[in-house]
């Protein structure tokens, strides 16, 4: 049909890899999405450089775009009760966010710019379930998270919520 | 080499070792609470509960190589304190090694990657807003505990919540049972050395104010004797 999109973009990471997707999936994001509408048809010529995400993130955050592609798009503004306090992740998501914290961060990294917010809220969701059920000594030890504390302040933390008698 | 983790049901079938022994071995009072619940509620009537227990701890855990062996200790420390229970499924249990834990939590598994091997904190990097959406995600003692990491999830934290009262709980779902997850077990260990728990007044105490602030004895057996009997009467 004359009045179908163009099918395909080249996306270029930051390392100067150009990687061809489908316009469906690349419009996962909506940086792209938005910018795809704003330049027209004549955009999808030339290839959109990406200059904050690398190849193999890229690629990553692809993979997670065609497996989605059919979902339906979320509300602009959907910050409802029913998307936070729940940390359930289907289990495609789960196994696609199964890498190292370097990659995973990356990943949330690149999704927050490419605004793709579903991917965004899985990478979220998948920290906020290291950290479920830890204590503060395990998260540092999950996390490297070095304890920059002194003990006064220590103290004052103890003291302004009530936390222990010294009597 | 590390000999395979016995099952609970070897445990249990174990001569003259009462089960207060056998629980206070493996399990932590949280650990305790959340499988009495699972005991109480399911397990006389459906074995299934006893089997999660079993797999619970011991799943896929057959240590041999000398990576195994290094990271034992890790897995031992991980089943034993936390509240949801460490490694996952055989699919993943390769990807497991060498990362810190592996955790199980609401029916599902959920993998726990391995820190940077620099040492690097890349948590920390990240930009608060992104900070604020995993926050979204935490209740109020999860949240808690990331505030008591480092200074800067301190000030997020305080922001969004000010003080948390000690008595703070959160009930979550697990393998299909409530847990309850108190805040002054969570931070126990923050609290020590200096600092312990008086579970009769409920507060933390100074270590060398335990027993001076217990200046009433026949109080204190009274309130625990009054305690108990509450209990008993239901």
């Amino acid at each position: 049909m004359s009045t179908e999109k163009a099918s395909t973009i080249t996306l270029t990471s930051n390392d100067g890899v150009s990687i061809e997707v489908d316009r469906q999936v690349a419009e996962r994001s909506m940086l792209i999405k938005n910018m795809m509408e704003d330049l027209g048809e004549g955009a999808t010529a030339t290839a959109v450089p990406i200059p904050n995400v690398n190849e193999s993130v890229l690629k990553k955050v692809i993979e997670w775009c065609e497996h989605h592609k059919n979902d339906p798009q979320p509300a602009q503004d959907d910050d409802s009760d029913s998307r936070k306090k729940t940390t359930d992740i289907e289990e495609w998501d789960q196994k696609f966010m199964q890498v190292d914290q370097e990659m995973l961060f990356e990943i949330i990294l690149a999704s927050n710019y490419l605004d793709i917010k579903p991917l965004l809220d899985v990478g979220c969701k998948t920290v906020a379930n290291m950290i479920k059920g830890k204590s503060p000594e395990e998260i540092r030890k999950t996390f490297n998270i070095t304890n920059d504390f002194t003990p006064e302040e220590e103290e004052q933390i103890r003291r302004e919520n009530e936390w222990a008698e010294d009597r | 080499m590390v000999e395979k983790l016995p099952t609970v049901r070897e445990r249990e079938g174990r001569e003259s070792q009462s089960l207060s022994i056998c629980v206070s071995e493996v399990f932590n009072l949280r650990q305790l609470h959340s499988i009495i619940c699972a005991m109480s509620s399911h397990a006389l009537l459906d074995p299934r509960p006893l089997d999660v227990l079993d797999g619970l701890y011991t799943r896929d855990f057959t240590p041999g190589s000398a990576e195994d062996l290094a990271n034992s200790d890790d897995y031992l420390y991980s089943a034993s304190n936390n509240p949801v229970a460490s490694v996952g499924s055989s699919s993943n249990h390769q990807q497991l090694i060498g990362a810190s834990a592996g955790t199980f939590e609401y029916g599902h598994d959920i993998y726990t990657s391995a820190p940077p091997a620099d040492g690097t904190c890349l948590i920390q990097k990240l930009p608060t807003d992104i900070i604020l959406t995993i926050l979204d995600h935490l209740d109020l003692i999860q949240s808690t505990c990331l505030g008591l990491t480092c200074k800067s999830f301190h000030s997020i934290h305080w922001a969004l919540h000010g003080p948390v009262r000690l008595g703070t709980i959160t009930v979550c779902e697990r393998f299909a049972f409530l847990s309850v997850w108190h805040l002054y077990e969570m931070i126990r260990q923050w609290m020590a050395p200096k600092y312990q728990w008086d579970e009769h007044y409920e507060t933390f105490r100074l270590k060398q104010n335990m027993w001076t602030a217990m200046p009433d004895a026949v109080g204190y057996w009274r309130r625990r004797g009054k305690k108990e009997a509450d209990v008993v009467m239901g």
